[in-house]
């Protein structure tokens, strides 16, 4: 049997991204012992550490309402404007604090914060400002962060993989994982917990969405889950292509000069009504989810399929070295290198064909994930969650920032109530049988000598999504997929490590298909479209009928699944959207 | 996948450190190699390893890709468009 470690502290960080070391720093600074927990290892794991690109902050002279309603109207009035406010609100201030701990930032010839105008600017032409982490999409800014929390004295272990919380009656006690290279099983007993797991993905290992974790088991620990029917947004990658290549790259002020073309050479956007292209740019300005339909309208009409198309656009090159400034180098040797590996264009061939735009991806973070309030609490008592773990920004979603925004401040939200939080509790008692017993659920797949291995059940669930369950979806279709991914919840139990790896693969396994199943019976009841969940056989929006939220929630086992007004007759909720039905690509001249 | 060579590799358990989705391990002769290929995310822009490596062992001269297809965005596409019945199966 494998040793057991127990250990206590005030605050238990999980997750070591940007939400998880604002917590714990904050937490720190206002006088707790904080311990932060990884799977991975601080510092390099987490969405945080490569897809931090650009990061959304409202500068002093912003007009708040402004930032504010891009994001609300963005979300199609799913998000949670208390907080939408909040994290826009406290941006600035979470830069500064970014600053102090030595992150650098892209600047421009005078030295100045080099901001860029926002990739979508929707409801208004604000100059939504982006800045941009020097150097990008690398864990430099992470390291930082963990530096700070290293000066204060918060406390690391890593590669130690949180299975299960641990609860007191109605509160939070702690929580209990496994380490994934020597097995020894970790008890820790905690007065708050802060869950900074990230969001999930197929495969769940994937470093950028690291893990389904931390909304499973604060599900199973009596915490909400919301929108969760939003949780996959889908982009539109390029055929063959390493990257996802935006359709419309820009450079912040002008439009490159790429079309998206229809079979016929025809510039298929053109004809939505909210497919724009803004006031004095020609870049387009509808949201991702926008485009799918539309290829997909496309294809079914006989003019599929569609190209991303560069012709236009001779001195593509330069300008991208332009936009990339002294990381282009770097670019340009990873795409070729890739590109010799994968049998690929080089970035030099790269725009001088037209590239086929493939209709929803792996899925991105959309807008669904753990219930929280305004200062990160969830519904257990003691238990927090921040970043993308929760549904961002109460429902805003990527678009809030791109998320890195609302991790800071979330973050930091979450690391002052939970000090706060622990300061004026007594220690909560840890129930021995129930950590005994999480043992060996957690162990059991060791046991077991037959069984299924992690990779294949996720193959399966992926198949199952593919064809059933994501991007364009309808009742048929999700009815079926319902049933299949029950059948593959019901395999779960039989999942088989040979490993303390392959442990760690069959807990994400388990939990990643929980989480679908969450998404598909959500989808299934939102008879509407809205946000990034579109479906078929109900196309539009329905303002009249389904303003509403879906809340998830489990009691011995068994999910619930809630409908619950959202608040707008709140009288600090300034936007409202109009009655009536929407149809999102309504054709221009119909 | 990544291929360590073992002429210029010192053996200093960088790349074991810092995987961010655990594929190294350090042999008894205290030397890392890649245990679980198939979880390494490389191909999709990681390159936390080879980046990290101090004295630039770690190569990409292996052309094997060990990430299942299944999960590819082409993947997907292809199984989409026969769902959503844009086009037909193969008889």
């Amino acid at each position: 049997m494998n040793d057991t470690i127990q250990l206590e502290t005030d605050v238990l960080v999980i997750g070591s991204g940007a939400a998880g070391f604002f917590a714990a720093i904050r937490a720190k600074e206002a006088g707790a012992n904080v311990l932060v927990v990884d799977k991975s290892q601080s510092g390099f794991s987490g969405a945080s550490a490569h897809g931090a690109q650009n990061i959304r902050i409202m500068f002093p002279g912003d007009n708040l309402d402004d930032f504010a309603k891009e994001s609300i109207v963005w979300s199609d009035y799913l998000a949670d404007q208390d907080i939408v406010y909040a994290v826009v609100g406290e941006s600035y201030d979470r830069f500064q604090d970014m600053l102090k701990w030595g992150i650098q930032f892209m600047r421009d010839e005078r030295g100045d914060i080099k901001t860029l105008l926002s990739d979508k600017p929707y409801t208004t032409n604000l100059k939504s400002r982006y800045i941009y982490p020097d150097p990008p999409s690398r864990p430099t800014h992470i390291g930082k962060m963990k530096k700070e929390a290293l000066r204060l004295g918060v406390d690391f272990i890593d590669r130690v993989f949180i299975t299960n919380l641990l609860t007191d009656g109605s509160k939070i006690a702690g929580a209990v994982g496994f380490h994934v290279r020597n097995g020894s099983f970790y008890e820790i007993s905690a007065k708050a917990v802060i869950i900074a797991t990230g969001t999930f993905h197929l495969p769940p290992t994937h470093a950028w969405y690291p893990g389904p974790t931390g909304m499973t088991m604060a599900l199973r620990a009596g915490a909400e889950l919301r929108n969760m029917e939003q949780s996959k947004a889908f982009n539109v990658p390029l055929k063959g292509q390493i990257t996802s290549f935006g359709p419309y790259y820009f450079d912040g002020e002008e439009w490159w000069g790429q079309k998206l073309v229809n079979a016929k050479g025809e510039e298929f956007m053109e004809k939505y009504e909210l497919a724009h292209r803004l006031p004095g740019r020609r870049h387009w300005g509808p949201p991702w989810r926008l485009f799918i339909p539309a290829i997909v309208r496309e294809w079914r009409e006989g003019r599929g399929p569609c190209y991303h198309d560069l012709s236009g656009c001779p001195n593509y090159k330069e300008r991208m070295r332009k936009y990339y400034g002294s990381s282009f180098e770097q670019f340009e040797r990873e795409w070729n290198y890739l590109a010799e590996i994968r049998n690929d264009v080089p970035l030099d061939e790269f725009w001088k064909r037209p590239t086929e735009l493939v209709a929803g991806g792996p899925g991105y973070e959309g807008k669904g994930g753990i219930r929280v309030s305004l200062n990160s609490e969830t519904r257990v008592d003691g238990l927090y969650a921040a970043g993308i773990a929760t549904d961002t920004a109460g429902g805003a979603g990527y678009t809030n920032a791109t998320s890195f925004t609302a991790c800071f401040t979330q973050g930091h939200r979450a690391g002052i109530h939970a000090a706060e939080y622990a300061k004026s509790h007594s220690r909560p008692t840890v129930h021995e049988g129930e950590a005994s017993q999480l043992k060996q659920e957690t162990y059991s797949p060791l046991e077991r000598r037959e069984g299924f291995q992690p990779d294949d059940l996720l193959v399966k669930l992926a198949l199952i999504s593919y064809r059933y369950t994501d991007v364009i979806k309808c009742e048929e279709r999700l009815r079926k997929g319902i049933e299949e991914i029950e059948r593959l919840n019901v395999e779960t139990a039989s999942l088989t490590a040979k490993d303390l790896h392959y442990l760690a693969k069959c807990h994400d396994a388990k939990n990643t298909i929980k989480l679908w199943e969450v998404m598909a019976k959500t989808s299934l009841i939102r008879q509407e479209s809205r946000g990034d969940h579109y479906r078929e056989d109900y196309p539009l929006m329905d303002n009249d009928n389904w303003l509403k939220w879906l809340i998830v929630s489990q009691s011995e086992g068994e999910l619930r699944i809630a409908l619950e007004d959202i608040p707008f007759e709140k009288k600090n909720w300034k936007h409202r959207p109009n009655p009536g039905k929407v149809d999102l690509w309504r054709e221009r001249n119909a | 996948m990544p291929k360590i060579n073992g002429r210029l590799c010192i053996g200093c358990g960088t790349c074991e450190h810092i995987c961010p989705t655990d594929v190294y391990r350090m042999s008894e002769k205290k030397m890392p190699y890649v245990a679980y290929p198939e979880d390494c995310i490389a191909v999709r822009g990681c390159w936390l390893c080879i980046k990290a490596c101090p004295v630039e062992a770690i190569e990409w001269k292996d052309h094997t890709d060990k990430f299942r297809k299944e999960f590819s965005p082409i993947f997907a596409w292809e199984e989409r468009k026969r769902a959503w019945g844009l086009v037909k199966d193969k008889p």
